[in-house]
This record gives C-alpha cells, sequence and structure tokens, in this order.
C-alpha cells in the first residue's frame, strides 16, 4: 500500500518546492560551512526548520483526503481500522520530507568530502536534529489534520507549525543556525528526542478524529485501544526523558591539535578548521611583524581547543588564569578572529584605572578603541571593513572607524609609532 | 448466507428500523422501498458502519460482533449510494486500496484486483486511467469493482444505478447479475431494475418490512387499482399505500 501512496500522496504537490526551498537555503545563504564537516551537517540541517512548515501543511492535508475526496463512508466498512489506514499516508508524508532532509545532507557533502575525517563524526547529530523537526512537524500537522477540514487544516497545520518550531527553536535547541567546531550535539539526546517525535506521531495517528463514528463506526476496536495507550505512554515517557535531558548541544571536548600557524605568536585551530590555516597564517605572520613594545601573547588557542569555559552550550570569552587567550572564528570571518586577538592584545596593553571611583576621560576611552579597531583591520591585512554590525554609541563608531582607516595608509611602520604612541598616551594620561 | 434477526436501527433515540428479520442465500436481493423507508439504515447497519441498537446479524454462520467485527468485515464489500474516489488514483490503485483496506492478504492482492477488474469489463488499457478520467459509467464499474475485490460473502450496493444513463444501466445489471455466488444486496427504488436482476424483492417501508418474496409474487399483490405502469410498480405501489392507511388510522 505504501506504493500506491507514495505514487499519489498529495505530500508529492509540496515536494518540488521542498527541495527548492531547503537546496536554496543550503547554496545561497552561505558557503562558510563548505569544508569543516560539523559546518556543513548544520547548514545541511537548517532548512528543516523551513520545510517542517511544509511538512505540516503536507501531513494536515493528506490526513484530510479520506473526508475530502467523500471516501469516509465506504472506509468506515472496511477491516484495517483509521489508523491503520493513516499510517501509511504518515509514513510517506515523513519519508518525502526526510528524504529532502538527507538529500541536502548529501549535497552539502559533496564539497566537503575531502577533507574527511576530520569533524565527520560530528554529523549524525545534526542530521537527526533535523529529522526530529520533520517528524514532530508532520505529528502536528497530522492532529491538526484530524481537528480541522481541507486546505484551512493544512494552512493552520502549515504556519502555527512555524511559529511553534520558531519558538521551540529558540528555547530547547529544536535546531541551530550553525554548527561551530567547539560544540557537539549529543546523539543519544536528539535520539531520545527522535524517538518521543515517533511516538507523538504514532499518537498523532491513533488519536480517533473528532468523533469516534468517523473512524470506525462507533465500534469499540482492541488493536487501536492498545495501540493507543502504548503511543500515549511512550510519549509521555518519552517526554519525560527528553525534557530531563536537556538541550543537546553540547561543550564538545577540548583536543590535541598540530593545526598551529605562526612563529613567536601561535595561533592554534580545531583540526576542522584546518582549511583556515593560510589566513591564520597570515595573521599570525602580522602578530609575528609586531613592535616587542606592543604585548602579545606567546599563543592563542581557537575557542574550546584546550579548555572551554563558561557554561556548556554557551560562548562564554573570559580569561582564565594559566591558560593561553583564545579567539572564535565564526563561520568563517577572519574578523570575528580579529575582534577576539584585538580584545586580547588591548587588554594586555591598555591599562584601565584600577583605583575603585576613578576613570580617564571620555577622549582617553575614544582612543582605545581607535587602538583596538586599528588592531582588529591591521590583522586583517589592512582591507576592507568589518563584517559585523555594532550599536556602540556615534563617538564609538567614529573612532572605531578611525582605526580602521589607520589601517589602510600609511607603512606598518608608521602604524606601529601610532599604537605605540596612542598606547603611552592612554596609560600615561591620569586617572581622575 | 446473511440472517437478520429482531434488528432495530436508528439515530439517538430516532427509531429508523424496528424489529426486523429475515434471511437471503446467495443471489441478488433488490431492497426496495420509498425514500426515508430506511433502506440506507439497513445497508449501512448490514455493512457495520454502525452497530445495530439491538438484533443480531450473522454472515455465514458469524454473529456480527466487537470479536468478530474484522472477520465479518473481510466478508462484506459496501458500496454507498455517493461513494467517494481518490482522483489521483488510477483504477487499479483505487481497488487495491479496497482490497487492502479489506484485508486481502498481501499475496492475493493484485489477483483480486485484477479478478474484480475483469468482473466489471474494465479494459487493460482503462486500469492505468485517472480516476479522475473517468465517465460516470466508467466510475461506477470501479466502484462495483471496489465492492467485489476479494470476493466478499455479501456485496451492499446503496443505488447504484442513481444518475447512469439507460445503456450503462443495462451493462450494470448485466455485472451485477454475474455476483450470484454471493449475496447481493441491491437498494434502489427503481422497479425496472429489480424487474432486470432480482432474484427476491425486500419491501421497505417506515422502518418495517413489508413483503419478502420473488418479484412475480411482489407483481401479483397488486390490484388494477393501484397506482403504476407495470404490475411490480403496482404491487410495490399497493403495498405503500396499504402501509399509509394503516399509518393513518
Amino acid at each position: 500500500m505504501i506504493g500506491v501512496v507514495l505514487r499519489r500522496s498529495p505530500a508529492r504537490w509540496f515536494l518540488p518546492l521542498g527541495v527548492v526551498l531547503a537546496l536554496g537555503v543550503l547554496i545561497f545563504r552561505s558557503r562558510y560551512w563548505i569544508g569543516v564537516w560539523p559546518q556543513t551537517a548544520a547548514a545541511a540541517q537548517i532548512p528543516a526548520i523551513l520545510l517542517s512548515g511544509l511538512a505540516a501543511a503536507a501531513a494536515a492535508w493528506s490526513v484530510t483526503a479520506t473526508t475530502r475526496f467523500g471516501m469516509t463512508e465506504q472506509m468506515r466498512a472496511m477491516v484495517v481500522p483509521g489508523w491503520r489506514r493513516e499510517l501509511p499516508f504518515a509514513l510517506v508524508v515523513t519519508g518525502y520530507f526526510a528524504g529532502v532532509i538527507l538529500l541536502c545532507q548529501v549535497v552539502a557533502a559533496v564539497p566537503t568530502a575531502r577533507t574527511w575525517p576530520p569533524g565527520f563524526g560530528l554529523v549524525p547529530g545534526y542530521v537527526v536534529m533535523a529529522l526530529v523537526v520533520i517528524v514532530l512537524s508532520v505529528a502536528f500537522g497530522h492532529l491538526v489534520g484530524k481537528l480541522l477540514s481541507g486546505m484551512f487544516a493544512a494552512a493552520v497545520a502549515g504556519l502555527a507549525w512555524l511559529l511553534i518550531a520558531m519558538y521551540l527553536g529558540q528555547m530547547i535547541g529544536l535546531g541551530v543556525v550553525s554548527g561551530p567546531v567547539w560544540d557537539e550535539i549529543d546523539l543519544p539526546i536528539v535520539l531520545a528526542r527522535l524517538l518521543f517525535a515517533v511516538a507523538l506521531l504514532a499518537l498523532a495517528i491513533v488519536i480517533p478524529p473528532r468523533s469516534r463514528a468517523r473512524a470506525d463506526g462507533g465500534w469499540r476496536r482492541k488493536g487501536a485501544t492498545w495501540f493507543g495507550a502504548t503511543a500515549l505512554a511512550a510519549t509521555v515517557l518519552l517526554l519525560g526523558v527528553t525534557v530531563a535531558a536537556g538541550s543537546p548541544i553540547k561543550a564538545r571536548p577540548p583536543v590535541a591539535t598540530d593545526e598551529c600557524a605562526g612563529v613567536t605568536v601561535k595561533l592554534c585551530l580545531w583540526p576542522e578548521h584546518a582549511k583556515y590555516l593560510p589566513q591564520i597564517e597570515a595573521m599570525a605572520a602580522r602578530l609575528d611583524q609586531m613592535p616587542d613594545s606592543l604585548e602579545v601573547p606567546a599563543r592563542i588557542d581557537e575557542y574550546g581547543l584546550t579548555y572551554r569555559p563558561g557554561v556548556p552550550g554557551q560562548t562564554v570569552f573570559t580569561d582564565v588564569p594559566d591558560h593561553p587567550p583564545y579567539f572564535a572564528l565564526v563561520e568563517g570571518s577572519m574578523w570575528s578572529v580579529a575582534v577576539s586577538i584585538a580584545d586580547i592584545i588591548g587588554r594586555k596593553n591598555i591599562h584601565p584605572c584600577t583605583a575603585p571611583g576613578t576613570s580617564k576621560s571620555d577622549d582617553e576611552y575614544l582612543r582605545a578603541v581607535e587602538f583596538v579597531a586599528w588592531v582588529e583591520a591591521y590583522l586583517v591585512g589592512g582591507t576592507g571593513g568589518p563584517d559585523y554590525h555594532t550599536s556602540a554609541g556615534a563617538d564609538r563608531q567614529a573612532a572605531a572607524a578611525r582605526g580602521v582607516a589607520r589601517a589602510h595608509h600609511g607603512t606598518a611602520e608608521e602604524q606601529f609609532a601610532w599604537a605605540l604612541k596612542t598606547k603611552n598616551a592612554f596609560n600615561d594620561a591620569p586617572c581622575q | 448466507m446473511l440472517t437478520v434477526l429482531n434488528v432495530q436501527q436508528g439515530y439517538g433515540a430516532r427509531v429508523v428500523i424496528g424489529d426486523l428479520s429475515f434471511s437471503l442465500a446467495p443471489g441478488v436481493h433488490a431492497l426496495l422501498g420509498p425514500n426515508g423507508a430506511g433502506k440506507t439504515t439497513l445497508l449501512r447497519t448490514l455493512a457495520t458502519v454502525d452497530p445495530p441498537m439491538r438484533g443480531q446479524i450473522l454472515i455465514d454462520g458469524v454473529e456480527l460482533t466487537g470479536r468478530t467485527l474484522d472477520e465479518v468485515r473481510r466478508r462484506i464489500g459496501y458500496l454507498p449510494q455517493k461513494f467517494g474516489i481518490d482522483p489521483a488514483m488510477t483504477v487499479a490503485e483505487f481497488v487495491y486500496y479496497a482490497a487492502w483496506a479489506r484485508g486481502v492478504p498481501r499475496p492475493l492482492r493484485r489477483a483480486a484486483v485484477g479478478e474484480a477488474l475483469e468482473k466489471v469489463d474494465l479494459l487493460v488499457d482503462l486500469r492505468a486511467t485517472k480516476m479522475k478520467r473517468l465517465s460516470g459509467g466508467m466510475r461506477q464499474r470501479s466502484g462495483i469493482a471496489w465492492a467485489i475485490v476479494g470476493n466478499p460473502a455479501l456485496i451492499l450496493l446503496d443505488e447504484p444505478t442513481v444518475g447512469l444513463d439507460p445503456l450503462q444501466r443495462i451493462q450494470f445489471r448485466g455485472i451485477i447479475a454475474q455476483q450470484r455466488d454471493s449475496v447481493v444486496v441491491l437498494s434502489t427504488h427503481l422497479t425496472d431494475d429489480v424487474e432486470a436482476v432480482a432474484d427476491s424483492v425486500i419491501v421497505l417501508d417506515d422502518g418495517a418490512m413489508r413483503f419478502q418474496g420473488p418479484p412475480a409474487e411482489l407483481a401479483a399483490v397488486g390490484t388494477a387499482a393501484s397506482p403504476g405502469d407495470t404490475p411490480l410498480e403496482r404491487g410495490f405501489t399497493s403495498l405503500i399505500v396499504a402501509g399509509a392507511r394503516r399509518a393513518e388510522t
């Protein structure tokens, strides 16, 4: 029967749109994920949220088919009970959309394949995470289809699910927008979530329509009761398990790496970020060129590489004694690396007032901002502007722009001379 | 063999069929009655769409209960008056769906579909046609194939000739006539269908059985004064009119 439903399911009309949307989001949203396995799997997981709206609508549309086609009466006299008749439709919708997600993963994996194997072990977590979203959305759509009818049910299911998914997505980590190398998806937790989603789908299938009489003609079916009770018990149990397990986004354990760049200043990366080594080498070389009078740590690690401060699942940048400072390489942005390192250099060289109740003048602080912005732009190579936006005040933004502009003009010696002068001027300025 | 013993059926507190008993052997049996007589309610009850309020229904000696529901349903082919179709399915898929839902075992399903389509004279090239592209007559034949797939012991057809042109009705009667190995209950209000195809007639009026017997006996009940153009019509109307008079008094 699955074959017939596969060929005739109304869900197939949603498929071309689903494939176009999924691949469109994957390919046109960004490219930084290419060559980094966790980022690749995370990028291919992102369309799941968007697709899940379509999947919910398709599930609702599918389950209303019997009513829409006026087949309720003749189906009520059949041996196969309502839940078993609904099962192939729900499976087919799930299969179609899960297929799109897997296709997305395969398409994404092709350009990344050459970097195998570092980070490949992180892929299954993201794949299962995407499947959870799809199965949950089908369960939701199926339920809505039993309560409402026709096109209305599909529209309500699709839109309502998108709202729920976006809300849940932030609250419980239903999906991620990026797969940073310092995080991992806890596979047992997402597998438990997948089981919960499957149990919920089973429950959605076995729950009778608005009136039991519509499903099985007022007869009590023992099989349905047993199946329903099992699905309900499994759903409640697995919901408890998943709630207790918490977020599936976990801190990845530190690893030993030899992906380091630089001579006097070493910048070390996660093995999965090997493709960024040339840019990091260039950055390390610029750090090496800096005069000795500008203090730079001997080693700076990528976030989470040798230790992980802060709460697991949450990126927190704070200094930890006896550990090298760290930088973040976020979604392939060299500016994100430069921002981290500039912050470190700023803190090493620019000393604020320590006495309680004292501070330097506002002009001095703007000078410090200009200094840090220059370090950022210098590390990136003195070309272009930051790829991030800031909500800082106008005077601070102007100071930062001056710092960036300074990295674009003059020789390195002239820039270093200015940097040293600025550092000394700030540090020598009196605390008031 | 279909046995109905003291069956009562209705909706809520309203009784539509009261204390009905009859037995039917394999053959074609017409269920004749005016609108509102309870024909559709009786067919729906026999089809197990709704459980009876009271009484027993036995098909081939198996009594219809919650426990035997599946076993009984396997023996029933039901085509409601307004049966639905999945327009995206082909004719063969539509009938296959019925075979699956009726519990025809998987290894026998394809053969059962082929046999049913053959019985209703649906040519091989039409089997791959989508249901939405079929004419009214072809759609009706597909509906009958839906009802007979898997050779059910009891075939229930509710007003199956409504909307068919004369030629299609003749073809339809030919198809029904071939199903005499099963108990075929044909609900209709058209006496010429009864005359052409039925082995026996049950006249239902106001939820009660007024007559059961061969069409010739029903024709004999009528008098020259009874309304109608044919003996069968006169026999039928004389029973209905007599029932109405009884109700008035």
